[in-house]
């Protein structure tokens, strides 16, 4: 490596001089590095130059920037200088005034290295071009397309590309010609509403290459001139999209199928039951006084065997209609709602107590039901001998949703079935302590959960159970 | 004597149907087919419905084997000889949408069988006191 290879190696502008005689004043230019050529002052116009031949320039310099005199005493010496801080400027070139800490060194045996660290440039500090370095590589190493564009949607400036770019040239072009024809009327229409309308940064997504691949794309202004214009690739994002939707989809499907199934079994279920309890009917009647007791209780079994199937049959057929044949949802006045279900329970051991209740959106006889068979529950499960003390009210409302709360002080219910005692046929006693078919809870939840909200009990056993459960607000109310 | 066309599939329904006229004490005589063909035969008097008489009224059940009820209700409905025949549709669906297209088809009444055995006597009962006693039947077209 001779020495100019060196000279271009240093990480900041450098120039060489060499020294020729013993005369100090001989020592002469020689070179300088290509960081050189861009220091205010042009220095490489002066190689070939001796430092005699060069004073002149610097006359009048303070002593502290006069490093043409310091080369003298360096070549003499061979002592280091440095110059801290010494300011350029160029009026004759649109170089940026810059600040330098200047180094001056003997380098081998006759040369002499100056070089000048940069210690502001343009006004600004190393550390905040180092900064501004930092930022801009950052934007360059982002896995998406930054692009500027002026006015026209012309790409002005555009960062590092994704493979799919690489080595295409479009600054100079229509930002909507990067991408796939189909995507280029969606990306101007939203170009066209940005810069008319809304220059809010709502994105745009559009297909792009390769096949299958999508990009979101948005604008946000930077200056009146230049708009910068992002683009991330967002094709996992659309692919989990569709597979949602498609989720959903299936799981209506089969939600429906499970109604229609429900619906459909239930109702065929009935028909033989019918029969079976008729004719057990029509023995009873005819063989009456005929029929041992033995036979008597037989018969009896059946009987109750076919009614509990009944009750089973038609709860199946109430929980497969709540889906099957709800009706639209409208408003609901809730007080209207609970005085006329409250009103079925006259001849029950029950008293109650109303809050004020809000209306609410949706489906009136089944809102009904939720508080009817909550009512039910908390008559059923009541402590024994006792009437039970039920309590209606609203709690508040969060996020479009009014949370209410049937409260008994029944016998309440141990929290380890707090979530089983909502599903079909889960029933936590037996016949003989409480009778009942296991549909009545199951029912409110399916009924809440055709409304968008949730139910849930609070209770400990022995302490009571409040029933929770969220209705949607009326919109329109 | 009320003559009674009762169309049904199911044989435990006929017999169910058959005792309940004879709890009320009716006096309606019942001929009973199992299907829609064999009731349109017999409406027209074709096969071995020769000799038939055309009924009253009639009880038709709507979920049937090769032609259903909805079918043979239509067919009277369209036939200017069977056309004044009142027909009491009498199914186990209760359905509002088997309901309005039953009268849509021209019933003259729908009755859901009734699940509970004495509900379903009750029921027949009022069949027989309303289309026998209070009811004015139409004559036949001569």
């Amino acid at each position: 490596m001779n020495d100019f290879d060196k000279l271009e190696a240093i990480p900041f502008p450098a120039v060489l001089w060499r020294v020729e005689s013993e005369d100090p004043g001989d020592t002469r230019l020689v070179g300088c590095n290509k960081l050189a050529r861009s220091v205010p002052g042009a220095i490489h116009r002066y190689i070939g130059q001796t430092v005699r031949e060069f004073i002149p320039n610097t006359l009048g310099l303070p002593r502290e920037f006069n490093t043409a005199e310091a080369t003298l005493r360096v070549a003499q010496t061979g002592e280091p200088e440095h110059f801290p801080k010494v300011p350029f400027r160029d009026p004759t070139s649109d170089i940026p005034p810059a600040v330098f800490n200047i180094h001056i060194t003997r380098w081998e045996a006759n040369l002499i290295l100056f070089t000048y660290e940069v210690e502001e440039m343009g006004g600004i500090s190393m550390d905040a071009l180092f900064q501004i370095e930092r930022r801009l590589r950052m934007l360059e190493h982002l896995p998406g397309y930054i692009v500027v564009l002026d006015n026209e949607g012309t790409i002005t400036e555009i960062n590092r590309m994704s493979p799919a770019y690489a080595g295409m040239d479009f600054v100079g072009r229509k930002q909507w010609e990067m991408g796939l024809p189909e995507a280029a009327d969606r990306i101007h229409a939203r170009w066209l509403q940005f810069l008319h309308e809304d220059e809010g940064d709502h994105p745009v997504d559009v297909p792009g290459l390769p096949e299958g691949s999508w990009y979101r794309l948005w604008y946000t202004r930077l200056d009146p001139w230049t708009v910068l214009c992002t683009i991330i690739d967002v094709t996992d994002v659309k692919v989990y999209e569709q597979e949602l939707v498609e989720r959903n989809l299936e799981l209506a499907r089969s939600n429906e199928d499970l109604s229609q199934f429900a619906y459909a079994a239930s109702h065929d279920l009935q028909e033989p039951l019918r029969t079976i309890t008729s004719y057990l009917n029509i023995l009873v009647e005819d063989l009456g006084p005929q029929l041992s007791d033995e036979m008597a209780e037989y018969i009896r079994f059946i009987t109750q065997a076919s009614l509990r199937m009944k009750e089973l049959i038609e709860g199946l057929l109430r929980y497969a209609r709540v889906e099957s044949q709800g009706e639209p949802m409208g408003e609901v006045d809730l007080n209207e709602a609970v005085t006329s279900t409250i009103k079925l329970f006259r001849s029950h051991p029950v008293h109650f107590e109303v809050d004020p209740l809000p209306k609410v959106m949706g489906d009136k006889t089944q809102i009904r039901q939720v508080f009817e068979n909550l009512i039910n529950n908390s008559i059923r499960y009541r402590k024994p001998g006792t009437a039970a003390q039920v309590h209606i009210r609203h709690l508040g409302t969060t996020d479009g949703f009014h949370e209410f709360v049937v409260e008994d002080d029944g016998i309440g219910i141990a929290p380890e079935y707090h979530e089983m005692i909502f599903q079909i046929f889960k029933r936590l006693h037996t016949r003989q302590e409480y009778d009942g078919t296991g549909i009545g809870l199951a029912l409110v939840r399916r009924i809440v959960d055709r409304h968008g909200g949730r139910v849930w009990v609070r209770s400990a056993e022995g302490d009571g159970a409040d029933f929770h459960f969220t209705l949607p607000v009326n919109a329109f109310c | 004597m009320c003559h009674v066309l009762l169309v049904e599939d199911y044989l435990p329904d006929v017999r169910l149907t058959q005792r309940a006229f004879r709890k009320a004490e009716s006096n309606v005589e019942i001929t009973h087919v199992l299907d829609g063909v064999e009731a349109l035969d017999f409406l027209h008097k074709r096969g071995r419905y020769l000799t038939a008489a055309t009924p009253d009224f009639i009880l038709l059940d709507l979920n049937m084997p090769r032609k259903d009820g909805r079918q043979v209700l239509a067919e009277i409905r369209k036939d200017d000889n069977l056309k004044h025949i009142p027909v009491i549709v009498l199914t186990t669906s209760s359905q509002d949408y088997d309901v309005r297209e039953a009268h849509h088809l021209g019933a003259n009444a729908y009755v859901v069988k009734p699940v509970k055995y004495a509900d379903f006597e009750t029921a027949v009962s009022h069949i027989d006191s309303f289309w026998t006693k209070t009811a004015k039947l139409p004559k036949p077209t001569p």
